[in-house]
């Protein structure tokens, strides 16, 4: 009897433990994008075209951020590492979104945006991957001419 | 006898479940599709002015919350509704007052927004991340609006 109290306070707490470590994380990412949301707005007020939270993928692991585009290139600030990628736009040769993919209600579709050799994952809102595809479109006129528009 | 009334039911709710699963598609599908074509014209039709968007939900005091695209332009914040009725336009001019609260309980990835003019207050429900760039941006456009408490 007193092994299965001691094991169901044992699960109680890691219950707890983990619930916790979730909510610091939730509240440490919450106070880093505050400070560089500050900073997007402050220095590129003017030239800010789109900003949006976004999920970057280059490698094997997903880091999440913010995703602003600027007049001549977008900028991503991860809210969980110190990853800072600056794109200039003229260095973008290609740009894809799938078609038929799915809905999700996790609310994120991908843009896949290639710049120099390699393509990058975005994940961005369901709603508004749209308005992110034609802004890169009319940010980067070079990008109109290759087939990946099509 | 039972096991066979068992086994109905097991059927019955697994179609419950896989049609309720379909039905969310469609209509996030379909919500999609509006939300695309309200994009297109934003983009296509206001590049220059545009500095921000975001998807949104206006929440009305006793009544259903309605979902749009949330966007600022140089000089105003526009909210362009689902349903494609009329979009809710306010000049910076008008905003005396700009907020943006803590998480909203019971959606971890929301945040609220308040903005305040001379006779109403509207809020919405952003992107949990993005809130301080709203804020940040409004203040800077208009020096005089009241900063209210951030999350």
């Amino acid at each position: 009897m007193q092994e299965t109290e001691a094991a169901v306070l044992v699960l109680a707490a890691i219950i707890v433990a983990v619930f916790l470590v979730i909510w610091l994380v939730s509240a440490l990412k919450m106070k880093k994008a505050v400070v560089v949301c500050r900073g997007i707005i402050s220095s590129n007020l003017d030239e800010l075209r789109m900003l949006d939270e976004c999920w970057l993928t280059t490698g094997f692991f997903p880091d999440k951020g913010i995703l602003a585009l600027l007049a001549d290139r977008m900028v991503f600030i991860s809210v969980l590492f110190n990853t800072r990628l600056e794109i200039p736009l003229a260095e973008v040769t290609g740009l894809r979104r799938p078609k038929f993919a799915l809905p999700v209600r996790s609310g994120l579709r991908v843009l896949w945006v290639r710049f120099g050799r390699r393509w990058l994952k975005l994940s961005l809102d369901q709603f508004v991957l749209a308005a992110w595809e034609i802004a890169l479109k009319k940010a980067s006129p070079q990008l109109a001419t290759t087939r990946a528009f099509q | 006898m039972r096991v066979l009334l068992n086994g109905l039911f097991g059927i019955f709710f697994l179609v419950v479940i896989i049609g309720i699963d379909i039905g969310a598609m469609i209509w996030i599908f379909l919500k999609q599709r509006k939300a695309e074509k309200i994009c297109r014209e934003l983009v296509e039709k206001h590049f220059h002015e545009l500095r921000m968007m975001v998807y949104a939900e206006h929440v009305k005091p006793l009544s259903l919350n309605k979902s749009g695209i949330l966007v600022m332009f140089k000089d105003r914040i526009s909210f362009w509704p689902m349903n494609r009725s009329r979009p809710l336009e306010i000049q910076f001019g008008q905003i005396s007052r700009v907020s943006a609260g803590r998480f909203v309980s019971g959606l971890a990835r929301k945040q609220k927004l308040e903005l305040e003019t001379g006779t109403q207050r509207l809020r919405f429900h952003i992107p949990s991340l993005v809130g301080s760039a709203w804020r940040a941006a409004v203040e800077h456009s208009i020096p005089s609006a009241s900063p209210g408490p951030i999350g």
